[in-house]
């Protein structure tokens, strides 16, 4: 039995803290997730209107207008030297554990997969963040936590495919180092970025944001050949008007890929050799944009010149990150937390 | 006992696996071990500990002792009187070496051009100290070509006769003891590499993307700024260059900040930096077409050039204290061959290759210039002007994440060409020679 339920009081927590989404998972089964946005009302007026101090997530993001919203971690990291990041990162994970709704009496262990890039940099303001809300704590990175939650451990590479970051992780049966990681920053944001910008080309009559644009390579997103046309309705004039984006889409998703088929062989080539063939079968494709179709041939055809590659995905890449975690929190000995 | 679920959240399809207890547990104790500060280490996978002091022994053996045999033969080799001297005594070079001496005579060797020995009546003026304080342009030219004939009071006076010392270097050269490169002068650099010679390597690299923070730099028609290219450029650059783990690759910054010249200079310096390498991306006033040039520490005068210069040199951070104190460094020789040698590489694997995808692109070749950062820095250093925003054909181009990441392939590339003479591998010049010799 995992220590944790050895003792009624300790409540298990693994949270993925997400540059687009922030997640978490508890032994107590509570699953929930948050955009990563956090918002304060500009003034009183606005708070007023709004009736609270401070908004989270979707709630955030529909009162924008009114609200200093900020977004803690933009590619990858917090900013530096930026109170206002490092406070709203504290009131994400404080609002996340509330939404976990955990016991008031209970000893809260908590795990907290972070982006590679924020744990070289970030780690000791996150681990100041959570520290008020958890008993125990430990800071991973995020692939890390996949990749036990996946129990890829040995022989194995993790590439997880976030908004703000693609970070890769090799897993060679022991904690990685830094050397074992490596983050690109064009990731998911870059793709919005990029079809953004194709979009208001193509059709400069379209009236179009950036969270419109992120929600169609959420719905559409695919790389390879497309399988049919994509028409999403645009307002023009306040009017909904049907644009063919396919072209674009395609464009835009597949401009990350060249970077992730090029680091992918330099993180294989990490390994030694006789375990390299080993490694190029088993590598796990997680974060929110491993979910754009086609991804996972588009890879293998493109490693191919290379060497013979074997993906896959995770099939719950929103909570396996923060299921990963949980695992770990779980999995601690009790004689570990004690001197944490 | 800790009982640890085997299968929880193996979601991922089609790939078994079924890690040990054992694994999980080391795993276990290494997150502990990292999260409560307890230093780690653990050994290579499949390779035996290292037993440091037997290796240690025999690999300073199999260094010195080599190194030493082919310094012996190729001084040997060097006092031999057939070798040939090029006509041009730096000026700059013989300034720098000797110009602290301040009226010290001081003895130092070299063969006429023609191949016979000169006379100690050959006495060659070289400017003092006090020559340091005039304007940079009286002191440094493109191609300096020394008085040989006159002497005065604000001289230090070099003898020039023959001797079987060897590099030029006098017995109270010789003596001193901290080397300077600058002992050697010009002819020696040309007919010897100084970093072959004495087994110099390169271990650390400093990076510096320029402008960065307030300071855009260079802004394209609809709106690029230098200061991202660069950031970009380099970190893309230190990854290539870090990949193998041979060397130690470090950014003046790493993100979006404003650093002045002088606390780039600082860092380079501070670390120890081996080469140290600028990245900026051109725009010049009525200049449409895009080009690539890379420059090297020097003066020109060149109106165009010296407002880039004067750009690039924006926010230096020095006074004109330290101004002093930096020409006191401009005639490093073994600095300037090496950034010149490095520039030569960098800029013939970035045009040429960026050129194959571009015909419009343009190279304007290697050249000195004035930039502070150049100056101050203690090491071998180049300033690349990797590409140029005032084309909108350009500028479209450096939005693109894979241009970019092609055109830090050919920067690698040409870095690595300029590295790969210190590869102990591929011996070249004279250090191949003295080998050769000793094979023989």
């Amino acid at each position: 039995m995992p220590d944790s339920d050895s003792n009624n009081k300790t409540l298990s927590v693994g949270i993925d803290l997400g540059t687009s989404r922030s997640v978490i998972s508890t032994s107590s089964g509570a699953r929930q997730w948050v955009e990563s946005y956090v918002g304060w009302p500009k003034d009183f007026v606005a708070q007023k209107l709004l009736g609270k101090k401070i908004l989270f997530g979707a709630d955030a993001l529909e009162h924008r207008l009114s609200l200093d919203l900020v977004r803690p971690l933009a590619r990858g990291v917090i900013k530096e030297g930026t109170d206002t990041d490092e406070e709203s990162v504290k009131e994400l994970i404080g609002h996340l554990i509330e939404l976990a709704n955990p016991d008031k009496d209970a000893s809260i262990h908590a795990a907290v997969g972070i982006p590679a890039e924020a744990l070289k940099v970030n780690r000791a303001a996150i681990k100041q963040a959570v520290s008020n809300f958890a008993d125990k704590l430990i800071v991973v990175s995020e692939p890390f936590a996949v990749a036990y939650g996946v129990n890829a451990l040995d022989d194995a590479m993790i590439v997880d495919i976030g908004a703000g970051t693609v970070d890769f992780c090799i897993m060679h049966g022991t904690i990685p180092d830094e050397e074992d990681q490596r983050s690109l920053l064009t990731a998911g944001d870059y793709i919005d970025e990029q079809l953004f910008e194709l979009m208001t080309e193509r059709y400069p009559e379209a009236n179009i944001t950036i969270n419109m644009v992120r929600n169609i390579k959420e719905k559409h997103g695919f790389v390879g050949e497309p399988r049919k046309k994509v028409q999403v309705d645009l307002p023009v004039r306040g009017v909904q008007t049907a644009f063919d984006v396919t072209t674009e889409l395609k464009r835009a998703c597949e401009s990350i890929m060249p970077a992730i088929v090029e680091t992918t062989m330099d993180m294989i080539a990490k390994f030694d050799p006789e375990f390299q063939e080993r490694a190029r079968k088993n590598i796990v494709l997680a974060g929110g944009c491993s979910q754009i179709s086609g991804i996972e041939n588009y890879l293998i055809n493109a490693t191919k010149e290379f060497a013979s590659c074997k993906f896959s995905r995770v099939e719950d890449p929103l909570y396996a990150g923060a299921d990963g975690a949980l695992g770990l929190s779980e999995d601690m000995p009790a004689k570990y937390w004690e001197n944490i | 006992m800790v009982e640890i679920p085997q299968n929880r959240s193996a979601k991922v399809t089609d790939l078994p696996r079924n890690p040990s207890d054992k694994l999980k547990k080391d795993i276990l104790k290494g997150v502990y071990e990292e999260n409560a500060g307890i230093a780690r280490g653990r050994p290579p996978k499949n390779q035996p500990p290292i037993k440091r002091f037997p290796i240690f022994y025999t690999g300073a053996a199999l260094v010195v002792l080599p190194t030493f045999l082919a310094a012996y033969v190729y001084i040997q080799d060097r006092t031999q009187p057939e070798i040939n001297v090029p006509q041009n005594l730096s000026q700059t070079a013989l300034q720098a070496t000797y110009g602290s001496t301040n009226n010290q005579s001081v003895e130092t060797t070299f063969n006429t051009p023609q191949g016979q020995s000169a006379s100690p009546a050959g006495i060659v003026d070289i400017p003092s100290a006090d020559t340091a304080r005039q304007p940079l342009e009286s002191i440094i030219s493109e191609d300096p070509t020394p008085n040989y004939e006159s002497t005065s009071a604000n001289s230090a006076t070099v003898a020039v006769y023959e001797s079987s010392l060897p590099l030029g270097v006098s017995a109270e050269k010789l003596d001193q003891p901290e080397f300077d490169a600058s002992t050697i002068n010009n002819y020696d650099m040309e007919a010897a590499d100084v970093s072959e010679l004495f087994d110099l390597k390169v271990n650390t690299i400093v990076i510096d993307p320029g402008h960065g923070g307030v300071d855009p730099g260079a802004v394209g028609t609809t709106g690029l700024k230098e200061k991202d290219v660069t950031l970009d450029l380099a970190n893309r650059l230190r990854h290539r260059l870090s990949r193998d783990k041979k060397y130690r690759v470090l950014l003046t910054r790493g993100t979006d900040k404003r650093l002045t010249l002088k606390e780039r200079v600082s860092f380079a310096n501070r670390v120890k930096a081996d080469l140290f390498i600028s990245l900026h991306v051109n725009a010049m006033e009525k200049q449409q077409n895009a080009f690539i040039e890379t420059y090297y520490y020097g003066m020109q005068s060149n109106q165009e050039k010296l407002y880039l210069v004067k750009r690039e040199n924006n926010n230096s951070g020095y006074s004109t204290g330290d101004f002093k104190h930096m020409i006191s460094r401009i005639g490093n020789t073994f600095k300037n061959e090496e950034s010149r040698a490095l520039a030569a590489a960098i800029q013939s694997n970035l045009y040429v290759s960026m050129h194959a995808e571009n015909n419009n692109l343009s190279s304007w070749g290697i050249k000195t210039a004035p930039f502070v950062v150049l100056l101050g820095v203690d090491m071998p250093s180049v300033l690349v002007e990797t590409s140029c925003l005032c084309n909108p054909n350009e500028e479209d181009r450096l939005r693109d994440v894979n241009y970019r990441d092609r055109m830090a392939r050919y920067l690698e590339q040409g870095i690595v060409e300029y590295l790969d003479k210190f590869e102990p591998e591929k011996p070249t010049g004279a250090i191949k020679y003295a080998r050769q010799r000793l094979e023989q």
